[in-house]
C-alpha cells in the first residue's frame, strides 16, 4: 500500500499533506534550521551537499551541523554515489542526501512503540528503546552509558542502578527480535530506481567487454552491497558477544573478487588475433572493459565495507520502526479475522503469523511463506498462547472460504500447508474503517449508496436512487457530496461526438483503491491540522507554558492559576490523544 | 320493418358476439333488413350510446360494432360526441393513463376544449387524474375505476404524493427483527412472514394513534393532508416472536380505502438488499441447495473512527482549510466547540 500509487499519483506518505506534517514534526523536534534543510530535500529530492548549500541558503557550517543532527536522528539518509570510471581514471564519487519521510512521520508512533515494549519486554527494554529513540543512533557503549545515567537521575540513589549485564541481555533480545537494527552504512549506493513493469524493456544479454556489461556489473555490485547490509542488519556486534565470523559479506566479497580475477584471466588468455582486433577497435570499448572490471572490484570492496563493517569499527544501532509496524499489522490481521471468522480462526491465524515472523523483515510483505498446521500450533505453544483444539480444521475451513485469506498448498510433513495473503485481510480492515468514515461523514444513506456502488459497479443516478430506495433528491445530494469529497467518481459516456449533456450517460462508481489513497492523504491532512491547532493552543498560552516549564516557580503562583493550567492540560491532552489515535489509522492506510 | 325492431335485432346480434361484429356479419345475420334500415338503426343506437363502433383489431382498415353494457349506457348518457371521443381516448390508454397533449394529438381537439371535457368527465366520476412518480408535474388521465399501473405510482414505495421513506424504514425494521429472531432466514421465509402477518393485521386510519387491544398504543405516522387509510400491523399483532416497533406492512394508494397491493417477492428482495448495503445483514450460502440465507452481519461497521471523532473528519469545509487562510485549524469554530470543555 505504501509504495503503490493510484492513477499515477505518488503514495500519500510522500504527498503534500504528509510533507507538511513531516516539516511540522521536524520543526518541533529539531528546530527551524533542520526544518529548512528537510524542506529543501522535500522540494528537490535527493541532493548533493553543494546543491543543498545553494538551495537552502544556509551558511555551510550551519548546514553541516543541521545535516549531522538530521542524520544522527535518522531523518536523512546518506548514500555514496560512484560514477562510472572514464578513460582518465576512476569516476567521481559524491554523497547524496535524501529525506527519510517515513521515519519522520512515524515518530508520531513513538509512545505506541514504548507501550508495546513495556507490555512485552519490561522496563529495562523501555529504557533502552527510549534512549535509542531520543538519540537516534548510538553505539552499544554509548547507549549503556545513557541508560545508566538516566536511571541514576530518576532513582536518585533510591533504586539500585540497572545491571549492565541484564541490559546487554535485553538489548541482545531486542536485536534478535528485530526491534533494533544496525544503522545502514553511509557508503551504500542510492536505492535503485523503480521502473514500472510496463515500462521495462527486454534487453538482450550484453556483449562481453561492452559498456552495457559494465553497467550491468555495476548494478549487480550495488545490489550485493545492499544485500550485504540486509544480511548484517540484525547481527550482534563483537562487543555484544556476536560472532564476527558470521558476517557473511566476506564470502560475497571473495566471490566477487574471484569473478574479477577470472575475468582478467580470461582476457589475458584470449588469442592474440582477437586482442589485436580489440586494439584496432575504438578506444571506448577498452574504457568500458576497464570500467566493468573496476566496477566489479569496487563492488566487491564496498560490499565488504557495507555489510562486513569491519568489526573493529564501532557499530551504530537504531530502532527498527518497520518491526513495530509489522507487529501492529499482525494485531490488526488477528483482530479482523476474529471479527469475521470467530475467535478460533483468530488464534489459528495468529499462530501462522508467529511462525512466519522469522521469515519476514518488513511490514510490506504480500504473503507468508508456506507454513504447516504444526508450524502454527508450535509457534502458539512457544509464545504461550492458546492453541485451538481443532486448529487443522479451522485452517482448512479458512482456506476453503471464498474470501481467499489462506491458500492451501497441499500436505507436508507438518500437516496441511498454507500461504496467507496479507493484502486481502488488510483491505478488509481498511474497508471497515472507510465504511465507518463514510457513514459518519454522509450519514447511513450515504453509506448505503457507497456500498451499493462498491458492490454493483457503475450505475446511473436514477438506478442508484432506485436500488438504494431513496428519493431522487436525497440520492443526488449524497452522490454529489461524496463526489466533492473524493469518495466517488463520475464518468460521462457520451452517445454523440459533441458530448452534449442531454445525450450523455453519467455513471457513478466507487473505486476502493482510489478511496483508500484519498483516505490516506486525508489522514495526514487531519493530523497536520491537529498539530497546527495544538501549536496554536500552546502559543495562545505561551506565558503559562513557560511558567510550567520553568525550573523553579513558587507554588502559590501555580495555585493561583490552577484553573487555567487544568484547562490547558485538558485541551492539549485531548489534541495529543487524538493525534495518537489518528496515527494508528495512518499506519493502517500508509505503512503496512 | 320499424326502426325500433331493427335496433333490437342488431343489439341481439351484437350481444351474441361479445367480441364485436362486422357489418358483413350483420348483413348475413339479418338478411331481411335493408341496408338503409340497418344504417338508420345503427346511427340511432350509436346516438343512444347503446352501441360502440370500434376499429377491428384483426383488420384495422375495417370496423366492428359492440353492444355497450347497460350500466355504461346509463353512466355515459348525455355525453356529446366530443366528450365520447375524449372518453374513448382515455379508455384506450388503460391503466397507464394518457397526457392531455397526447389527447390533443389523437382527437384533433383544441386544448381548452379538451380541458373543458375533462372537467365534465371528472365531475361525473368517469375519469380521474393521476400524478406520475417519474414526473410530478405531468398529470395523466385514466378511467375512474382503474388502478394506476406500478410504473405510474412507483409501486408500493410511493404514498399518495411522495416517496414513502418511512414505510421502507418500518419494513426494514420488521425484516431485521425477523432475521434477528430466526438467526438466519431465506427470502421465501421473509415473504411468508410478511404474508402471514398481513392476515393478522388490522385496519387503521392514517391520523392519530392506533389503539390495539393486544399491543397497546402504537405509533401511527401522519401522511400529507389527505386522509388515507392503510393496513397497519403492529408488532405485537404480527407474531409472538417479534419484538419490533410498530410495523406497517401495507402500502396505500389512491384516495379510497385500503390498497390491497401486496408486496411481491422482488419488493421484499429490495428491502433485504438495502439492509445488506447498510451492513446490517449479510447473505450466506449455508445449504447445498444454493438458496441464499440472510443473517445479521458478523462484522459490524464501527460507530466512529479516530478520523471522524475529530472535527476534521466530518468537516464540510475540510478541503478549503489551509493554515493562514480564511478557514484554518487555528481559527476553526468546530475545533473551538470540540475543545470547549
Amino acid at each position: 500500500m505504501a509504495d503503490t500509487a493510484f492513477g499515477g499519483q505518488p503514495p500519500a506518505s510522500r504527498g503534500p499533506h504528509a510533507c507538511r506534517l513531516a516539516l511540522k514534526l521536524v520543526d518541533e523536534a529539531l528546530g527551524p534550521v533542520c526544518r529548512k534543510v528537510i524542506g529543501c530535500l522535500v522540494d528537490h529530492g535527493m541532493q548533493q551537499y553543494g546543491e543543498l548549500v545553494r538551495a537552502s541558503g544556509l551558511a555551510p557550517p550551519q548546514l553541516r551541523a543541521a545535516l549531522l543532527v538530521l542524520i544522527q536522528h535518522n531523518y536523512v539518509n546518506c548514500y555514496l554515489k560512484e560514477e562510472p570510471p572514464t578513460l582518465r581514471g576512476p569516476g567521481p564519487s559524491y554523497y547524496l542526501y535524501e529525506v527519510a519521510l517515513p521515519r519522520i512521520l512515524q515518530s508520531l508512533r513513538v509512545p505506541r512503540f514504548l507501550t508495546h515494549i513495556a507490555d512485552d519486554h519490561g522496563q529495562e527494554s523501555v529504557r533502552l528503546i527510549h534512549n535509542l529513540l531520543e538519540h537516534g543512533r548510538l553505539r552499544w557503549d554509548q547507549l549503556l552509558k545513557a541508560v545508566c545515567s538516566e536511571a541514576a537521575e530518576e532513582g536518585e540513589g533510591e533504586e539500585p542502578p540497572p545491571d549492565p549485564e541484564v541490559l546487554a541481555n535485553k538489548f541482545r533480545s531486542l536485536v534478535m527480535e528485530r526491534y533494533v537494527e544496525r544503522v545502514p552504512p553511509c557508503n551504500l549506493p542510492p536505492p535503485a530506481q523503480q521502473v514500472h513493469p510496463n515500462a521495462r524493456k527486454k534487453k538482450a544479454a550484453p556483449k562481453p567487454g561492452s559498456e552495457e556489461e559494465a553497467d550491468l556489473q555495476r548494478e549487480q555490485s550495488e545490489v550485493q552491497q545492499r544485500q550485504g547490509y540486509q544480511e548484517a542488519r540484525f547481527q550482534l556486534s563483537a562487543d555484544l558477544g556476536g560472532d564476527a565470523a558470521l558476517i557473511g559479506s566476506e564470502a560475497a566479497a571473495e566471490k566477487q573478487a574471484g569473478k574479477r580475477k577470472r575475468g582478467k584471466d580470461a582476457t589475458a588468455e584470449e588469442p592474440a588475433k582477437k586482442r589485436g582486433r580489440k586494439k584496432a577497435g575504438d578506444a571506448g570499448q577498452a574504457a568500458a572493459e576497464t570500467a566493468a572490471a573496476e566496477a566489479a572490484a569496487a563492488g566487491a570492496k564496498s560490499a565488504g565495507v557495507a555489510a562486513g563493517q569491519n568489526e573493529e569499527e564501532p557499530v551504530l544501532w537504531r530502532v527498527n520502526y518497520d518491526e513495530f509496524n509489522r507487529r501492529f499489522r499482525n494485531d490488526i490481521i488477528v483482530s479482523t479475522v476474529k471479527l469475521k471468522y470467530g475467535v478460533d480462526a483468530g488464534h489459528a491465524v495468529h499462530g501462522l503469523l508467529l511462525a512466519n515472523a522469522r521469515f519476514e523483515q518488513t511490514a510490506h510483505t504480500v504473503e507468508t511463506v508456506v507454513l504447516s498446521v504444526n508450524d502454527a500450533s508450535g509457534a502458539l505453544r512457544r509464545a504461550e498462547k492458546e492453541v485451538p483444539d481443532n486448529i487443522d480444521a479451522v485452517l482448512g475451513e479458512l482456506s476453503e472460504d471464498v474470501f481467499g485469506l489462506l491458500e492451501s498448498r497441499g500436505q507436508g510433513p507438518g500437516g496441511e500447508q498454507f500461504v496467507m495473503n496479507f493484502p486481502r485481510i488488510l483491505n478488509l480492515a481498511r474497508l471497515l474503517e472507510l465504511e465507518a468514515v463514510v457513514k459518519n461523514k454522509f450519514g447511513p444513506h450515504g453509506m448505503r449508496i457507497w456500498r451499493l456502488l462498491l458492490l454493483m459497479g457503475q450505475l446511473e443516478q436514477k438506478q442508484v436512487a432506485d436500488l438504494a430506495m431513496l428519493t431522487k433528491e436525497e440520492a443526488r445530494e449524497k452522490l454529489y457530496g461524496m463526489l466533492k469529497a473524493g469518495y466517488l467518481a463520475l464518468q460521462d459516456v457520451p452517445r454523440t461526438a459533441d458530448h452534449a449533456p442531454s445525450r450523455t450517460f453519467y455513471t457513478w462508481r466507487a473505486n476502493p483503491g482510489v478511496v483508500n489513497a484519498r483516505m490516506a492523504s486525508d489522514l495526514y491532512r487531519a493530523a497536520g491540522n491537529l498539530h497546527a491547532r495544538l501549536a496554536h493552543e500552546m502559543s495562545k498560552k505561551e506565558e503559562l507554558v513557560q511558567l510550567l516549564e520553568a525550573p523553579s516557580v513558587a507554588s502559590h503562583v501555580l495555585e493561583r492559576r490552577e484553573e487555567e493550567i487544568a484547562a490547558l492540560r485538558a485541551v492539549t491532552t485531548r489534541l495529543e490523544a487524538s493525534l495518537l489515535d489518528l496515527d494508528a489509522q495512518i499506519m493502517l492506510f500508509n505503512d503496512v | 320493418m320499424s326502426t325500433k325492431k331493427v335496433e333490437e335485432m342488431i343489439l341481439a346480434v351484437c350481444r351474441k358476439h361479445p367480441e364485436g361484429v362486422q357489418d358483413t356479419v350483420l348483413e348475413q345475420e339479418l338478411p331481411n333488413v335493408s341496408v338503409n334500415d340497418r344504417a338508420l338503426a345503427i346511427n340511432a343506437l350509436l346516438s343512444a350510446l347503446k352501441l360502440q363502433i370500434l376499429v377491428n383489431p384483426a383488420d384495422p382498415s375495417s370496423h366492428i360494432y359492440k353492444a355497450s353494457a347497460a350500466a355504461d349506457t346509463a353512466r355515459l348518457k348525455g355525453l356529446t360526441p366530443e366528450d365520447m371521443l375524449v372518453y374513448q381516448c382515455i379508455q384506450g390508454a388503460g391503466n397507464m393513463g394518457i397526457w392531455t397533449r397526447d389527447m390533443k394529438t389523437r382527437t384533433n381537439l383544441q386544448q381548452p376544449k379538451i380541458n373543458k371535457i375533462l372537467k365534465t368527465l371528472e365531475e361525473r366520476l368517469l375519469v380521474k387524474s393521476v400524478k406520475s412518480v417519474q414526473n410530478a408535474s405531468k398529470k395523466v388521465y385514466m378511467l375512474y375505476e382503474l388502478e394506476p399501473a406500478k410504473e405510474l405510482t412507483g409501486g408500493p414505495w410511493y404514498g399518495p404524493d411522495a416517496f414513502d421513506s418511512e414505510f421502507i424504514t418500518v419494513l426494514q425494521d420488521a425484516t431485521m427483527s425477523y432475521i434477528k429472531s430466526k438467526g438466519d432466514a431465506t427470502l421465501a421465509d421473509i415473504v411468508r412472514f410478511i404474508k402471514e402477518t398481513v392476515s393478522a393485521g388490522c385496519t387503521q386510519t392514517w391520523y392519530g394513534r392506533h389503539e390495539c387491544a393486544a399491543a397497546g398504543v402504537h405509533r401511527v405516522r401522519e401522511h400529507g393532508t389527505t386522509s388515507v387509510q392503510r393496513k397497519l400491523v403492529p408488532s405485537a399483532c404480527m407474531s409472538a416472536r417479534m419484538h419490533a416497533c410498530p410495523a406497517i406492512l401495507y402500502s396505500a394508494s389512491g384516495s379510497q380505502g385500503i390498497s390491497k397491493q401486496a408486496l411481491q417477492e422482488d419488493d421484499v428482495q429490495r428491502i433485504i438488499n438495502t439492509l445488506d448495503y447498510d451492513g446490517k445483514i449479510e447473505g450466506v450460502d449455508l445449504d447445498d441447495d444454493g438458496v441464499e440465507h440472510y443473517r445479521l452481519a458478523l462484522m459490524k461497521i464501527p460507530e466512529t473512527t479516530a478520523f471522524t471523532s475529530i472535527p476534521c473528519g466530518v468537516c464540510p469545509v475540510f478541503n478549503e482549510c489551509v493554515e493562514g487562510g480564511k478557514i484554518s485549524p487555528a481559527t476553526c469554530v468546530y475545533y473551538q466547540e470540540w475543545l470547549d470543555f
